[in-house]
């Protein structure tokens, strides 16, 4: 039958992509099986509907798509409770941090993203330090080091460690490593595959314990006033494929991808070495005073639950570590 | 009506609009935006229109079309460039046909440090046009050598293309503008054939110039330690991991002003001056730019672009016949369109369907060659009508010359810039041989 | 590039010496302000390289100046003719319908130009209310929007301006 309702899904990746192809295509197809049909998505990838990676917030809010899926920490200002899931040494698994931040979100900051009707917020797995042509061992290794860092966060984080960190766009990432622009980026292996980072770099240092180094955000949204267009048995179509549940397999499928990356290295015969806990400990406490100016900066703007916040974070982590098994 | 033909009528209103004189990217803009309306409604294109300008303008991988301009406008006042003309003259201009071969050489020259192709027409437009004119060179000639000319500010790396490229199909820049070296010197070598056999067909067209000895060559070659040292420093520069090649294009300019400075030539109102062109040219690019993003939304929108794939995907046609109608499709669009649109438009498109094709060599070596390729057909489009912008700029020059005749002068070069895509991809090893040997 | 020879003998499109004197001076202050940004992309690259530092956001800057600059240039190209026009299927058409034409043409700009700065103020305003700031640096992007919506604003009086020279050349051809 002719769908009722076609929608646009617009995002940043190119179709190749894992987010395109083992997110956001399955999670349509879903859809509109589920909505016998009724319910038709168009997936725009590679921003073929205009704009910037960072708008794609703004064009799901004001109804120029009506879904869109994007990094939400490329606007921090903005979703400042979220931020709690971005500090150093704070995220575990994909799917465990993914389901923990979406509870985190239902509970705590609904306020932050109103404008939209969220699906799922959820994170990728922990990034690593992906080297050019130095063995990190220490925190000392990394001194004047040129560190490309993911976000502003991290920024701050890699700053007290003695290096000089940059941020640049993931396109000129590549070029800026391949001759030494650049000697550190800092990300998940899930991105250096495609950009070719892995032959770039092939010193790759990773963290030993179940927390990771860092995570970005996403959101995956759609436009409000589209879902309440939507007659109640399609928006509960809707609802069955998002919450929780979603979180945890935009997780899932975001740690498999991390996997084969991380093989596609090994593969490729890159040097690989784990810091040991109590050099981890280290480079916490290094970076701990970016976790401390977080609770500060939030305790102004929450009536003093900045610390109350980031020990809500820290519980649905580990309580949902310990529900898929992972501690 | 089905998208496939409102895609089409679109494009049909697009041709009208450019015919009765509405510029480019107003007509790109008026189409896209009726599409667009059609497609998605009013208001989704008002919100389009209330961010698309600033998203457009500043993004950090254009920033390098401004900054080459102004480093050929500085270039251009600062006498850089005609030294750089005379020394090539002094060494080709004896030859029939000597000072376009030398315009050429010269084009290429500068090409090697200027990533833009109008920057590299208009500044050697404006020291060799007059030359040619003076020695009494047919102005068809004259024209075509300069504005073919030109379109190596791109074929040479650095390379405003190129990058774009890069960005959009995450490539290896540095391996994109070591794959470019070859066919850039190629185009030159090609042209310079072009002219020679020319010249000899119709030998008034180009006739000789005065014979210099062999210590006036040698000595002359001290003229050009500008490009050269901008060259070294900013080839060096990339290939040392000092810097990108989107920042060589800063340091190219802050480069060129500390020459100029230093020969006496960049006083403030030439700087000026030099600013207020770089204005000009900027925002037209930038507007089409614009105008060109707007139109590409709505041909997605439209969905015809995947269409065509599943329809290639679907018909089994050769890798080698797709890659030749996808050329000609730049061709065809060339004739029309600026490049940089051209890629923005097609690139997202083609590139994937490309990759996911058996040419007997690996993925990444497919991707670089595709780029160098499409980079070819795409820099053809400067110089072919209706929309021929390296034409325009070498017109605008020059009152007395007609467009046509300009047009004209440009065919031997169309010959050449053909000959030269059947040569790589017959043969992709010309394309890939510095790649494999460098890195 | 294409210039339309019956519009005035005047370097610039238009007649009002305020509106030409604006534009100019707007687009000086672009490419000033492009200078800049190569002296601190220079200076970014020499710190990374002596002195194990560089400038903070570099990037984003490069981006916010890049749009300031561009919008900058807008006024001015109009006023010196620069928008790229297909002129070879109008090359032998009288000067009256070239006129008409440009006529068209001043409309068909003056109506983008005014529909843009509209659109442009409710994004810079967009921008303001929903914490629009660059990732490293938190500089507030609807400082852009706004340069862009007063360079619209002056385009669309340069294209009033302009139009209201050709409606003249009407009267009188
Ligand atoms: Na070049
Ligand atoms: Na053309």
């Amino acid at each position: 039958a002719e769908p009722e309702f076609t929608f646009k899904l617009h995002h940043m990746l190119p179709p190749s992509s894992t987010a395109h192809t083992k997110v956001l295509e399955p999670w349509a197809k879903k859809v509109m099986k589920e909505s016998n049909g009724r319910i038709k998505i168009v997936i725009y990838p590679a921003m073929q509907l205009g704009g910037k990676p960072a708008s794609l917030y703004d064009q799901v809010r004001k109804g120029r798509v009506d879904f869109a899926w994007t990094v939400a920490g490329y606007t921090p200002g903005r979703f400042p409770k979220m931020t709690v899931f971005e500090l150093p040494f704070m995220v575990g698994s994909a799917k465990s941090t993914s389901m923990a931040l979406q509870e985190y979100y239902e509970k705590e900051m609904t306020d932050e993203m109103r404008d939209v009707h969220v699906l799922a917020l959820h994170t990728h797995a922990p990034g690593s330090l992906h080297v050019r042509d130095k063995e990190v061992r220490t925190l000392e290794d990394m001194k004047g080091l040129k560190v490309r860092v993911p976000n502003r966060i991290m920024g701050d984080a890699f700053s007290l460690l003695d290096v000089n960190s940059i941020f640049m766009p993931v396109t000129q990432m590549a070029s800026a490593l391949s001759k030494g622009v650049v000697d550190v980026a800092v990300l998940p292996f899930e991105v250096t595959a495609p950009l070719k980072i892995d032959e770039l770099a092939t010193h790759n240092v990773e963290i030993s314990g179940k927390r990771g180094l860092y995570s970005n955000t996403f959101v995956f949204a759609m436009n409000k006033k589209a879902y309440n267009s939507l007659p109640k048995d399609l928006q509960k179509v809707i609802d069955n494929n998002s919450g929780i549940p979603l979180a945890g397999f935009i997780g899932d499928e975001f740690d498999k991808n991390e996997k084969v990356g991380r093989d596609a290295a090994v593969a490729a015969g890159n040097e690989f070495y784990t810091l040991p806990a109590e050099e981890v400990a280290r480079w916490r406490a290094k970076m701990q005073p970016v976790t401390d100016k977080w609770i500060k900066t939030m305790n102004k703007s929450t009536n003093g639950r900045g610390q109350a916040l980031y020990n809500e974070a820290e519980n649905l982590l580990s309580k949902y570590e310990k529900q898929n098994g992972e501690s | 009506m089905g998208n496939v033909e409102l895609a089409l009528l679109m494009m049909a209103f697009l041709l009208i609009l450019m015919a009765i004189r509405i510029p480019i990217a107003l007509a790109m803009l008026i189409s896209g935006g009726t599409g667009y309306i059609i497609l998605a409604g009013t208001p989704a294109l008002l919100s389009y229109l209330s961010t698309a300008p600033v998203a457009k303008f500043s993004t950090y991988d254009l920033s390098v079309v401004p900054l080459f301009l102004l480093m050929g406008e500085i270039t251009t006042r600062s006498g850089i460039t005609s030294e750089l003309f005379r020394t090539c003259n002094k060494w080709v201009g004896h030859l029939k046909g000597g000072l376009a071969m030398a315009s050429i050489a010269g084009c290429a020259a500068f090409g090697a440090i200027c990533g833009s192709s109008l920057a590299t027409a208009s500044t050697m437009g404006k020291v060799a046009l007059p030359e040619m004119k003076k020695h009494k060179y047919a102005s068809g000639l004259a024209a075509g050598t300069l504005a073919a000319g030109g379109t190596l500010g791109i074929l040479i790396p650095p390379s405003m293309v190129l990058i774009i490229f890069a960005v959009l199909t995450e490539q290896n820049i540095s391996k994109l503008f070591i794959a470019a070296f070859l066919p850039g010197f190629l185009a030159a070598f090609g042209y310079m054939l072009a002219i020679a056999i020319y010249v000899r067909i119709f030998p008034k067209a180009g006739p000789r110039g005065e014979k210099t000895s062999l210590k006036e060559k040698i000595t002359s070659l001290k003229d050009v330690w500008h490009i050269t040292v901008i060259f070294l420093i900013v080839l060096g520069g990339i290939y040392l991991g000092f810097f990108t090649p989107t920042e060589a294009a800063a340091v190219g300019v802050i480069l060129t002003c500390l020459l100029a400075l230093l020969n006496g030539s960049l006083s403030f109102n030439v700087l000026i001056d030099c600013i207020t062109r770089t204005a000009v040219s900027s925002a037209m690019i930038f507007f089409i730019v614009f105008g060109a993003d707007l139109f590409s939304v709505f041909i997605a929108l439209t969905q015809v672009p995947s269409l065509g794939v599943q329809y290639i995907e679907s018909a089994g046609f050769s890798p080698y016949l797709v890659l030749t109608l996808m050329l000609l499709t730049y061709l065809v669009l060339g004739c029309f369109m600026d490049s940089l649109a051209m890629i923005l438009l097609t690139i997202p498109i083609y590139f994937p369907v490309i990759m996911a094709m058996d040419f007997g060599f690996p993925p990444t070596d497919v991707g670089i060659w595709f780029g160098i390729l499409a980079l070819i057909v795409v820099e053809v489009g400067l110089i072919t009508p209706p929309v021929g912008m390296n034409v325009f700029i070498i017109n605008s020059f020059d009152s007395s010359l007609s467009l046509k005749e300009s047009f004209r002068g440009v065919i031997p070069f169309l010959l050449s810039d053909l000959a030269r895509v059947v040569l790589l991809i017959a043969f992709p090893s010309i394309t890939l041989v510095l790649v494999h040997a460098l890195t | 590039m294409s210039d339309t020879p019956i519009l005035s003998q005047s370097e610039y499109l238009g007649a009002n010496p305020v509106l030409t004197w604006v534009s100019r001076y707007l687009a000086i202050l672009g490419g000033l302000i492009m200078m800049a940004l190569a002296i601190m992309v220079v200076a970014s690259i020499l710190g990374r390289l002596f002195f194990q530092t560089s400038v903070t956001g570099d990037y984003e800057l490069v981006e916010m100046g890049l749009g300031i600059s561009i919008f900058c240039f807008l006024p001015y190209c109009h006023l010196k003719k620069g928008h790229v026009v297909v002129d070879i299927f109008t090359a032998s058409a009288s000067p009256r319908t070239l006129l008409w034409l440009a006529i068209l043409s001043d409309c068909l700009m003056c109506f983008v130009a005014a529909v843009l700065t509209w659109r442009l103020a409710l994004g810079g305003l967009d921008a303001y209310d929903y914490f629009d700031y660059t990732m490293i640096l938190q500089l507030p992007n609807w400082i852009v929007y706004a340069v862009g919506c007063g360079s619209f604003g002056l385009l669309t009086l340069n294209c009033l301006d302009s139009l209201l020279t050709s409606l003249k050349g009407l009267k009188h051809g």
